[in-house]
């Protein structure tokens, strides 16, 4: 059984690859992605919801078709010239769009695997439909599958400092938009307080 | 002493393996060591290239993960090392610059290209001293070829001719020619690019037959500066094609122009497009393909480990942070795909980090392959009948495309004694047994 922040620190460890994050309600996946936070902090997040596949693939095409060998040193290009990723994506499938998000995620299984990784928000009623549709990207995430109903919601202390009731607005916004209700403020708050951190002894 | 609790002696481990890149000599970061697998492929690739000059088609296959980059790599570094005086090869990687998942034939053949023309340039460090007309012949090559994809590609010459304007995904795209080895280095790979991942409707369409006559000349250059051998195309990452209709294209359609390709070709192709209804299709012109079956999977309650688990362990050092159990457990569990076993030894090392243990434990191993079966858990209704009826009957296979596939379910073994036999993934064996209970529960009630 995995905890949320072990989650976290695989993603730090591994500083590349797919991870696989299955929610099913709202309260558990946000209470996994504060913790989330909280252990790889917010600045080096990226978060992207994935919706409809002609919006989406504009949004990764931007992010990843950056690598022709030859086009720095010759178009002049400001938009080309983009900097290497230095952000974890953190991208959020909405609700049965797998058939048409799968096969352009398998494509580009390559470049999300690349340093700092990736974490994609599945919905666990979707994750078959994912699968099937992404297969090459299914064998690179491999075992990096996480059930934010099934983690156990434990922490060290130092993850205890930095963690916040409540998500990035940003990312919040993309929650209210996947079915379901998220937790208030102040019930993560309380939900924060019942934990009592565990002692770091290494 | 070393010990997975250390994160130094973790991050040492683990910048041995890659799970998502194919293994090599392991000088890399971040590289698995390649191991022999004691399988004939290079020789029967050997054969096919060595008695068909210029002509050998082969195609190899395989489930995701079984090792075929890992295999033509290894392949190709061989052949550069045992025969110098063969043809010049040239590895195409589909995957190089863009997405295959879609990609038509004419992102295939335009990968073709542009890694050809990017070997040109590695080729001609080593002209130096050769004669010049060599070196003459091949920039002749290279105007007429810019003039052609300019033409085919609808560029705008502006600035004196020196910069011309391309639109790529409605996107202005600008090549400058003061440096035309560059310029068509860009112009190739972009246009690669884009017919790999832009919609069908905004496509080039198919290419011309004077490109091909073009990259013909091309390779007919390596040709002659390498004692009159014709080139060896080893094209990857065309397994990637999942779309059925750009598979088929690939595959089929454009057979006129795989016959006119002035080299011998060694491509991936996608095992689910090679059984079925395009089998014979596809075996009609390629022959038959070359599979690359799992590794032997050792039994749960076996003590033999086939040898090649244990040099893997050994290559990043593992074998002292392993025991026998552990190993035996993460062998089974990845049914013989080297790209599960080594995410499992990466997922393995982690977690005993995370818990704090020297080594990896049985209770670590568990863990991991408790999380890959995770994938299995939400197979349909369909797909678990399906498992269920090849399972107890053995044969199927046409219909299994998607059991065969990541998560795969159902793995292709090698043949013995004339039958190819069929074993159901041992991470999904329990949810099979599962469905097996409830049907036989089921037939009871009845």
């Amino acid at each position: 059984m995995s905890t949320a922040e072990q989650l976290a620190n695989s993603i730090l460890l591994d500083n590349a690859g797919v991870h696989i994050l299955l929610w099913d309600d709202q309260d558990d996946l946000v209470r996994a992605l504060v913790l989330v936070i909280a252990v790889v902090g917010k600045e080096r997040i990226l978060p992207l919801l994935l919706s409809s596949e002609t919006e989406s693939s504009l949004v990764l095409r931007k992010l990843f078709d950056i690598k022709i060998t030859e086009e720095i040193s010759l178009t002049e290009d400001e938009e080309i010239l983009q900097p290497k990723r230095d952000k974890l994506l953190l991208l959020f499938i909405q609700q049965a769009t797998s058939q048409t998000i799968g096969p352009m995620l398998n494509g580009w299984r390559r470049d999300l695997s690349q340093e700092p990784g990736s974490l994609i928000i599945v919905r666990k009623a979707d994750f078959i439909n994912f699968q099937r549709y992404a297969p090459d990207l299914a064998s690179f995430y491999g075992p990096k599958i996480y059930d934010s109903s099934s983690l156990l919601y434990m922490w060290g202390e130092t993850t205890a400092k930095n963690v916040k009731p409540y998500l990035p607005n940003r990312m919040f916004d993309f929650i209210n938009e996947l079915p379901g209700e998220a937790p208030s403020e102040n019930e993560l708050k309380e939900w924060i307080k019942l934990h009592t951190p565990i002692h770091e002894e290494f | 002493m070393v010990s997975l609790s250390n994160i130094n002696d973790l991050k040492d481990i683990l910048s041995r393996l890659s799970a998502e890149k194919p293994a090599g000599l392991g000088n890399y970061d971040n590289e698995t060591k390649y191991q022999i697998r004691g399988t004939d492929l290079a020789r029967r690739l050997k054969l096919e290239i060595d008695s068909n000059e210029a002509n050998a088609r082969v195609l190899i296959t395989g489930q995701i993960g079984v090792g075929k980059s890992s295999e033509l790599r290894n392949f190709y570094r061989q052949r550069i090392i045992e025969n110098s005086r063969a043809g010049y090869l040239i590895y195409c990687d589909l995957e190089k610059e863009e997405h295959p998942e879609r990609c038509g034939a004419t992102g295939v053949l335009l990968s073709i290209f542009r890694d050809c023309w990017g070997a040109t340039r590695k080729k001609r460090n080593h002209l130096q001293n050769s004669p010049s007309h060599y070196q003459e012949k091949l920039i002749k090559l290279r105007e007429e070829i810019l003039l052609r994809l300019i033409e085919w590609l609808k560029g705008s010459l502006i600035e004196d001719d020196n910069k011309v304007m391309f639109k790529f995904g409605g996107m202005d795209f600008p090549i400058f020619l003061n440096d035309k080895d560059k310029a068509l280095s860009l112009l190739l790979g972009k246009a690669a690019q884009h017919e790999a991942v832009s919609t069908p409707s905004e496509r080039f369409g198919l290419v011309p037959d004077s490109l091909i006559n073009l990259l013909n000349k091309l390779l007919n250059w390596f040709k002659d500066i390498h004692n009159g051998k014709s080139p060896l195309l080893i094209i990857d990452h065309v397994d990637k094609i999942r779309d059925e209709h750009s598979a088929k294209e690939v595959l089929i359609e454009i057979i006129p122009h795989w016959q006119s390709i002035a080299a011998s070709v060694i491509m991936t192709a996608p095992y689910e497009y090679t059984l079925g209804d395009l089998r014979y299709s596809v075996e009609s012109y390629w022959g038959k393909p070359i599979m690359i079956y799992p590794l032997d999977i050792p039994e749960i309650d076996c003590n033999n480990i086939p040898v090649i688990y244990n040099e893997i362990v050994n290559s990043c050092r593992l074998n002292t942070l392993i025991t026998q159990d552990s190993l035996r457990i993460l062998a089974h569990y990845c049914g013989g795909i080297p790209r599960s076993f080594v995410q499992f030894l990466i997922e393995a090392s982690k977690e005993a980090h995370l818990a704090g243990h020297k080594r990896i434990e049985e209770s670590d191993a568990q863990a991991i392959i408790f999380n890959a079966e995770r994938a299995y858990q939400d197979y349909g209704p369909a797909e678990m009948d399906l498992l269920y009826q090849i399972a107890e009957n053995k044969i199927g296979l046409n219909a299994a495309a998607t059991l065969l596939r990541s998560p795969i379910g159902l793995l292709v073994l090698k043949s013995k004694e004339g039958e190819q036999p069929l074993r159901v993934h041992p991470l999904a064996q329990k949810v099979l047994e599962r469905y097996r209970y409830a049907k036989s529960q089921e037939k009871m009630i009845v």
